[in-house]
C-alpha cells in the first residue's frame, strides 16, 4: 500500500485566531483522521501532510534546519504512537503536535539559547544565513533580529515557549495553553511579560525606529 | 512595526522544509510496520545499555577476558542461587532488579564506557562501537574507521547520510547532577516522576514509566539511585511483568511492561538471570505473541580511559 506523505503546504494550517478546524470546508478534521487511524493507520499520513511543513518551520526557526528534521520525525512518531490518547473533542491537532514539539525542543534548550546569542553577537542568522543571499535581508537580520535574539536568549524558557507558540507557531492563546498544559491566563501573563522584554530590547537598540533595510 | 511583527519576520525568513526527508521516511516506516503487524521503533532505541550496569565482577574482568567467558561466568554464578524470571510479580521483579542495581560498583560521572554490539536494524546494519560518559555528557562513535567525538548526549546510533552523519541528541528528564535530589522514598519518587513535564499528553503512569526508563537508559547512575527508580516502578499503576521479550539477536529478557492501547507498550527490560537493566523501549505487543525488541544490542561494556580507547583484545573495525 502506498502512503502519500508529501506535505500539502508549508504555511500554517489555520490562520491565527481562527477557531475553525484546519483545511478547507468539508475536509476531514484532525480528530476524525486520528480516530480513523486507529483502524486505518495510513490515515495518519494526512495529518503529516497537513501540518509537517508549518511544524518544520517552527522548529527550524528555534533550533535550525538539521535539528528540525529529527524533532519533526520524533513529533510525528510520538503522536502516531500515542494517538489513542488524543482527545477527540479537539478538532485541531496542532496544539497537541506543537506541545510534543515544545517538550522535545526543551531538551535542546541550551542549543537554542546558544543560537540566539550567536545571532545577537554576530548578526549572522544560523538558521537562514546559508539561504539568505540578498543584501537587504542580511542587513535586516543584522538590525532588528539582533536585539530580538538577545532578548529571546534571556527569556525564561516558559515565557519563550508561550510567546513563540503564538508568534512562530501561529497558535491562539487558548491553543498555546493546551499545548503547554497551563491555564490560558498563565499564557497571557507569560506572553505579556515576554513582549515587554522584547519591546524594551528593541527600544534600547533603537533599531525599530529605522525603516526596514537600514541600520543606524 | 511592533515586536510581534518583528518576530514574525524572523520566522518568515526560514527556508521551506525539504521534500521527503527523515521525518517522512520514519513515519512511513511506522505506518507500514503497523499495517503489516511488525514491530517498529517508535522512538529510536538507544544503544548504551544492554548488558546492564558494570558489576564489580565485570569490572575485574574488563582487563581482557572475552565476552563469552565473562557472560558465561556471570550467568553460572547467578543461576546457582538465582531465581527463574518466569512467574515473577511486579513487586518481586522490582525487588530483584533493584538489588542487582545496588550491587554494582559506583562509576564516576565522567568515566568513559565502551559499548560494542550489533544493530541488525541499523544503517548500516552490523556491529557497532560507541563510547559514552557515565553522566551522558559526552559521546563518541566509530564509523567508517573514524572515531567522532561530541559534547552532549547521543540517542540511538548515528546514521551516515552521504558524506555526513546524522545523530539525535536530547536531554534526559532529570539532569545527572540533580539525581541526588530525587526523593529517596520509592512511592514519593513515583509521584515525582509522574509530575515531570514530558513530551506528549500521556497519562501520569506513562510519564512516570517513561521518565524511569529514560533515566535508566541515559546514565550509568549511582547504584542507590538506580535501585530507587526500579523500586518506584512497582508503584506505577498498570505496570505488569512480561518474560516474553526477545531482542534481535534472540536473547530473552524479562521486564516491566506498561501497555499503551491494544498493541503498543513501554518496556523496561532486564536480564532474566541477573536482573541487570538492559534497555528501555517502546514495543509492539500482540496478544499471545513474544514481544520483539528492536534496535542495537549491546554485547560488551567496559570502562576505558577515553573516547576511542578499546579494551586490549579489541581492534577498531
Amino acid at each position: 500500500m502506498t502512503v502519500n506523505l508529501q506535505p500539502g503546504r508549508a504555511g500554517p494550517a489555520t490562520p491565527p485566531g481562527s477557531l475553525s478546524p484546519p483545511g478547507p470546508p468539508g475536509e476531514t478534521c484532525d480528530a476524525d483522521l486520528i480516530r480513523r487511524s486507529a483502524t486505518e493507520p495510513e490515515q495518519f499520513a494526512a495529518l503529516f501532510r497537513r501540518h509537517s511543513g508549518a511544524l518544520h518551520r517552527y522548529v527550524a526557526r528555534r533550533l535550525g534546519p538539521d535539528a528540525a528534521e529529527d524533532i519533526v520525525a520524533e513529533v510525528f512518531l510520538t503522536a502516531f504512537r500515542q494517538r489513542h490518547t488524543y482527545q477527540p473533542s479537539q478538532p485541531d491537532a496542532r496544539p497537541w503536535l506543537y506541545g510534543i514539539a515544545t517538550n522535545l525542543i526543551g531538551r535542546h534548550r541550551r542549543a537554542e539559547v546558544r543560537m540566539y546569542r550567536a545571532l545577537a553577537r554576530t548578526g549572522a542568522d544560523p538558521v537562514t544565513e546559508p539561504f539568505t543571499d540578498e543584501v537587504e535581508a542580511r542587513v535586516t537580520a543584522a538590525g532588528t533580529a539582533r536585539p530580538l535574539a538577545a532578548a529571546l536568549a534571556r527569556l525564561p524558557a516558559a515565557h519563550r515557549n508561550a510567546l513563540l507558540l503564538v508568534a512562530w507557531g501561529d497558535l491562539t492563546y487558548e491553543q498555546a495553553a493546551t499545548s503547554l498544559g497551563v491555564p490560558v491566563g498563565t499564557v497571557r501573563s507569560r506572553i505579556s511579560r515576554a513582549r515587554a522584554r522584547l519591546r524594551q530590547a528593541l527600544a534600547e537598540s533603537d533599531i525599530s525606529h529605522y525603516p526596514q533595510g537600514e541600520t543606524p | 512595526m511592533n515586536e510581534m511583527d518583528e518576530l514574525t519576520r524572523m520566522r518568515a525568513s526560514v527556508p521551506a522544509p525539504p521534500a521527503g526527508g527523515r521525518a517522512q521516511t520514519a513515519l512511513l516506516e511506522a505506518i507500514r510496520a503497523e499495517q503489516t503487524g511488525t514491530p517498529f521503533p517508535a522512538r529510536r532505541p538507544r544503544y548504551h545499555r544492554g548488558t546492564g550496569p558494570l558489576s564489580p565482577r565485570r569490572a575485574v574482568l574488563a582487563g581482557g577476558l572475552s565476552l563469552t567467558v565473562a557472560a558465561g561466568l556471570t550467568a553460572a554464578l547467578v543461576t546457582q542461587s538465582g531465581p527463574a524470571a518466569r512467574g515473577l510479580t511486579v513487586a518481586e521483579l522490582s525487588y530483584r532488579s533493584a538489588a542487582a542495581a545496588e550491587a554494582t560498583a559506583p562509576v564516576p560521572p565522567g568515566q568513559w564506557i565502551y559499548s560494542a554490539g550489533v544493530d541488525i536494524d541499523g544503517q548500516p546494519p552490523g556491529p557497532f562501537q560507541v563510547w559514552t560518559t557515565a553522566d551522558d555528557s559526552s559521546a563518541a562513535w566509530l564509523l567508517r574507521g573514524k572515531v567522532t567525538f561530541i559534547k552532549g548526549p547521543l540517542i540511538g546510533l548515528p546514521i551516515p547520510i552521504g558524506d555526513g552523519v546524522s545523530y539525535l541528541g536530547g536531554k534526559p528528564p532529570v539532569a545527572y547532577d540533580q539525581l541526588g535530589s530525587l526523593p529517596s522514598d520509592p512511592k514519593a519518587l513515583e509521584q515525582y516522576l509522574a509530575g515531570l513535564p514530558l513530551r506528549g499528553f500521556g497519562t501520569d503512569a506513562e510519564k512516570a514509566f517513561d521518565a524511569a526508563g529514560e533515566l535508566l537508559e541515559s546514565y550509568q547512575m549511582p547504584p542507590q539511585i538506580a535501585a530507587n527508580i526500579l523500586r518506584a516502578v512497582k508503584f506505577i499503576p498498570g505496570v505488569t511483568v512480561s518474560s516474553q521479550f526477545t531482542d534481535t539477536t534472540g536473547r530473552p529478557g524479562t521486564g516491566f511492561l506498561l501497555s499503551q492501547g491494544r498493541v503498543a507498550g513501554l518496556a523496561i527490560v532486564m536480564d532474566p538471570q541477573t536482573f541487570a537493566f538492559r534497555t528501555y523501549q517502546v514495543v509492539d505487543q500482540r496478544p499471545g505473541q513474544p514481544i520483539k525488541l528492536t534496535g542495537p544490542v549491546v554485547q560488551r561494556q567496559e570502562l576505558v580511559s577515553g573516547p576511542g580507547v578499546v579494551p586490549p583484545d579489541v581492534r577498531h573495525k
